[in-house]
């Protein structure tokens, strides 16, 4: 896992480096008010932060995304289907950048922010639980729709894909999210609970699609067994709120 | 070292390959001949651990294809999947790292009998197909593996860029290796193979020792091919 966690990075770490000069540069100026409240038309800079936000987790939720064996047919995937490493190694490869990613983006909005270390540890958990639930999600119905319409997808459609699966959950999150109210923590919980829900189905289904493609029959027991734990994180997770609210 | 035993492989009703049966021993270099979709790329990705089989067994050393197998073969895929944007370079580095067995040395010195040595910062996807297939089967070559799996080594080059790669094999080739072999370029292989198997609907047609189809039969692999295709 440490080779293709050290390859990632090294392929990754410019566009990482941009990605977060835009976000400083941002913050920074949102920090000290170097902007004015109405930027656009009706929109504020809130609603722009969100946005860039948005912009940088979908930008880098593809780049990373595209690490992972869809299982299709002549894929460019198919460069990382010769080496001797597991799917699972490098799914976690993918999983590892992306909280170190995640928590260096978080640590720079919580010090510009000045959030406490427990909002920093729920924004975390917010970003890298929507993060997992997009990938494996987006990656199964990239599988099911190159089944579907029998040719590889290209890079674009691939990247709608993950704004689509993306954008509810952002949506929720943005609309609900105020991370000055004790609310939120029981809120969060439920969706949290939710991406754990989703991440288990996109498991599970990548392991029936054949993404798992080796012979190594252990992946259906572990997809049984994740999708069940998800049901019941998720199950657990709803309740727990409705009767906190 | 290849054993594949009633292997089937179906995708949805069509059968690409049907009780297919063959062993290929240590040092052999095997041609697996037959036209286009009588499953020969299947096999391979099959052997190269790309895909699935459906029934049947397919081992290598005993084991089954998958990430553990992956370290003693390597293989040339028909397609060129090298990511777009990679340099020279970058793939080198690429095989360094995940191949314990890639010899750079060696891959070196095959760029400069191909004359691929000036393009290491070129972008992969700016080559010619020529010059592309040249790299990934230097690529190929320079790993020190048990097994080679060349499918389709001279799709889309031209009768001269065909003698420098089939050079390149010959020259790169470990004698204590196996390779197994597809292509359509019956008569371009023929002095490299020691085994031809003919194959046509997933199934085995014929199975020859080279040199014996020579001695005893007196004809080429070619007009065997002929010979065997004929009815089909």
């Amino acid at each position: 896992m440490f080779k293709f966690t050290k390859y990632i990075i090294k392929r990754e770490y410019k566009v990482f480096i941009l990605s977060m000069l835009v976000l400083i540069v941002y913050s920074g100026l949102m920090t000290f008010n170097v902007l004015p409240e109405n930027i656009i038309g009706k929109g504020n800079s809130v609603a722009i932060a969100v946005l860039i936000s948005f912009a940088i987790f979908i930008f880098m939720t593809d780049r990373l995304n595209w690490y992972i064996e869809k299982g299709m047919i002549n894929d460019s995937r198919d460069h990382f289907m010769l080496i001797p490493q597991t799917p699972g190694t490098i799914i976690g490869s993918v999983f590892i950048v992306a909280a170190i990613e995640i928590i260096v983006f978080d640590m720079v909005t919580a010090m510009l922010g000045g959030f406490d270390f427990a909002e920093f540890l729920m924004l975390f958990s917010y970003v890298f639980c929507t993060f997992t639930g997009v990938t494996m999600l987006g990656t199964y119905l990239l599988l099911i729709i190159s089944r579907f319409v029998k040719r590889k997808i290209n890079g674009y459609a691939s990247l709608v894909l993950i704004i689509l699966v993306a954008a509810p959950l952002i949506v929720r999150l943005s609309v609900n999210t105020d991370f000055r109210i004790p609310y939120l923590y029981s809120y969060g919980i439920a969706y949290i609970s939710t991406c754990v829900f989703i991440t288990g189905i996109g498991f599970f289904g990548l392991c029936k699609g054949n993404t798992f493609n080796h012979k190594e029959t252990k992946y259906r027991w572990i997809s049984l067994l994740v999708v069940v734990l998800a049901f019941t994180v998720y199950g657990v997770g709803q309740l727990y709120t409705y009767y906190n609210l | 070292m290849i054993k594949i035993t009633n292997l089937t492989k179906t995708f949805k009703l069509k059968k690409a390959l049907n009780n297919f049966n063959l062993e290929v021993g240590q040092q052999e270099v095997v041609g697996i001949l037959g036209p286009n979709g009588s499953g020969k790329s299947t096999l391979m990705r099959i052997a190269a651990g790309l895909i699935p089989v459906s029934k049947g067994s397919l081992t290598i050393d005993d084991l089954q294809p998958g990430s553990e197998s992956k370290a003693n073969v390597s293989y040339l895929s028909e397609v060129n999947a090298i990511p777009h944007g990679d340099t020279v370079i970058d793939v080198m580095e690429f095989y360094s790292l995940f191949f314990e067995d890639f010899n750079k040395e060696q891959f070196l010195l095959s760029l400069e009998s191909l004359k691929l040595d000036k393009e290491m910062k070129t972008k992969v996807r700016k080559l010619s197909k020529g010059m592309q297939q040249k790299l990934r089967l230097a690529l190929t070559m320079a790993r020190n593996a048990k097994i080679y799996l060349l499918d389709e080594p001279l799709g889309g080059i031209d009768p001269l860029a065909r003698e420098e790669i089939l050079d390149t094999l010959i020259d790169s080739m470990n004698e204590d290796s196996t390779m197994i072999i597809t292509t359509h370029l019956v008569s371009e292989i023929e002095h490299i193979i020691t085994r031809v198997v003919y194959i046509n609907e997933g199934q085995v047609l014929g199975d020859y020792e080279c040199e014996k189809l020579r001695m005893d039969e007196g004809v080429s692999i070619e007009e065997k091919y002929k010979e065997v295709f004929k009815n089909v």
